[in-house]
């Protein structure tokens, strides 16, 4: 479950070969797929080693907060189902991380510097599930809109990336199945869990909004990400499908679109309708604009959960890093205490 | 909420030591039934071949149907450059096979981008000649051919339970379909759940 990170070109294109990037140009505008072996830009290389990285610790970070509900799932069933999914998410990261390695990284450090907090995962994940709701809804909206946005990604220039997100996609949809089926049985239950399923969306609906990243620079077409294929479409355009996607379906569930206040963890402290989130004339479906100072006040670090994330996943480090040892040939001693 | 994600933790300034270089990478492939050809799943990180197969049993084994598996590590494949058309089978070259050479597995890849699939064998003094040979025989309608010497390869016992046989519809975007299905039709119209389900992944259902 994630949406990759937008890559960062700060590397001149104009630094390298002209004529080899002329034809590796040519070359993704044919359709060809770019393979490890071909020459690349270095932009090229380092934006899909960003990418590809962002996306890897997003699956591991994203499998803290649904972890902490296992133990708390309300049948043998969803047990099952949230193990798998979790499960599903740590792989999904060690394969992505295998796709990072090929482009110049290694996985040591990169597990180092997500602990570290000198990478980033994306934001959604920063936002607390105090509710066996919460799980529900990331699983229909924040799996959704992963689904929206990675099945773009399988559309891209550069092969093990694409050939990875054929494989994800797969177990995404049973993620998504599975938390439709979650928010359905909520929604169609008593009213406390109508009421708690409301609860949850008013804390989801936004990040979800926020999921594609910020609105698009003009001209981002011609970009560097886009004209190479390591994205797609564009973020509203994402936006705009998935908002267009699950509002009328929210709506015919009974949920109500708001628009939330959040304190500083994440709870909804004041809330009002949504005035925008109706259909136009052409069927497309308005929103209001989410809270954008909150957007960039989460991803430089300053969230609800950040801090607590970023302390378990190192917590986790620590802890296995006598079976590394123990791996690597070298002496060990006891696991730290808990 | 368990006890440890409860408490506060403290770490020290800095991380501790590196532990990098106790693992090296393997290639993985699965078979979907007995007899199917074997095909490229993904790689994975492993101290030894052997714990690569149990790793590779438990990551690669359970998301889909699957077998049979094989192993083998990253530095025992040797390729051909992946061509931006179909390779030339005029390239390689043939020769007689002989029973004291090596047996070599290959695999080709149809199109850029495409999975490598387990093609036949040849049998081949050396990676190059078997390299040749494989292109020769097996290059035609393909972008890049990859031998791997058979001995080098870690196989699943024929007939080993990989893909568990129990109910597994709760891991199975399909094990949902029908429930979801009908819960949509008791609150929305027929034509706004089709097309909600545009956006579904729809060969996965």
């Amino acid at each position: 479950m994630s949406g990759a990170a937008n890559p960062v070109m700060n590397l001149d294109p104009a630094q390298e070969d002209p004529a080899k990037l002329a034809e590796f140009e040519s070359r993704i505008a044919a359709g060809v797929l770019i393979e490890p072996g071909d020459w690349m830009p270095q932009a090229y290389r380092v934006g899909m080693l960003r990418m590809a990285e962002h996306h890897a610790n997003s699956e591991i970070v994203g499998a803290l907060p649904e972890g902490e509900w296992i133990t708390r799932a309300p049948s043998l069933r969803r047990k099952l189902a949230l193990t798998a999914k979790v499960q599903d998410e740590i792989g999904h990261g060690q394969m992505l991380y295998r796709v990072s390695q090929d482009l110049g990284k290694s996985r040591e450090d990169m597990l180092r510097d997500l602990c570290t907090g000198k990478t980033k995962y994306h934001n959604c994940f920063n936002y607390p599930a105090p509710t066996w709701a919460d799980i529900a809804m990331i699983q229909w909206l924040i799996d959704g809109a992963a689904i929206m946005n990675q099945k773009t990604l399988a559309d891209g220039a550069y092969g093990p990336y694409v050939r990875t997100m054929h494989r994800i996609n797969m177990e995404e949809a049973f993620h998504f199945k599975s938390g439709e089926d979650m928010v359905l049985s909520l929604m169609s239950g008593t009213r406390k869990q109508k009421a708690m399923a409301q609860e949850a969306f008013d804390r989801w609906w936004g990040p979800s909004i926020m999921f594609f990243g910020p609105h698009d620079k003009p001209g981002c077409e011609q970009m560097a990400p886009m004209r190479w294929r390591m994205k797609v479409e564009t973020n509203d355009s994402l936006r705009r499908r998935f908002v267009n996607r699950f509002a009328p379906a929210a709506t015919d569930l009974g949920l109500v679109i708001h628009v939330c206040e959040k304190d500083e963890q994440g709870l909804v402290t004041d809330k009002r309708v949504d005035e925008l989130c109706v259909p136009d004339e052409n069927g497309n479906w308005g929103v209001t604009d989410p809270n954008w100072d909150e957007f960039f006040r989460v991803i430089r670090g300053n969230g609800p959960c950040n801090a607590h994330r970023l302390a378990l996943r190192r917590f986790s480090y620590e802890q296995g890093g006598w079976v590394r040892r123990a791996i690597a040939g070298g002496e060990t001693i006891l696991p730290p205490a808990a | 909420m368990s006890k440890i994600r409860q408490r506060d933790f403290t770490f020290a300034d800095e991380l501790p030591p590196r532990t990098d270089g106790g693992t090296r990478s393997y290639v993985v492939y699965t078979a979907r039934k007995d007899g199917a050809p074997h095909r490229y799943a993904g790689y994975l990180n492993a101290p030894d071949i052997a714990l690569a197969t149990e790793y590779a049993c438990e990551h690669y084994g359970q998301d889909e149907a699957c077998t049979g598996i094989w192993v083998h590590l990253a530095d025992d494949l040797t390729e051909t450059p992946c061509a931006e058309e179909s390779i030339d089978p005029g390239t390689g070259c043939d020769g007689e096979d002989s029973d004291s050479d090596s047996e070599w597995v290959v695999f080709t890849q149809k199109r850029r981008g495409d999975i490598h699939i387990e093609t036949g064998t040849v049998r081949a003094p050396d990676s190059a000649a078997a390299l040749s040979r494989a292109v020769s025989r097996h290059g035609a309608g393909t972008v890049q051919v990859r031998v791997v010497p058979m001995e080098r390869i870690e196989s699943t016992e024929p007939g080993q339970l990989i893909w568990r046989t129990h109910d597994q519809s709760y891991r199975l975007a399909r094990g949902y379909s029908k429930s979801v299905r009908a819960k949509w039709a008791a609150v929305r119209k027929n034509e706004d759940i089709e097309e909600y389900r545009k956006d579904d992944i729809e060969n996965h259902f």
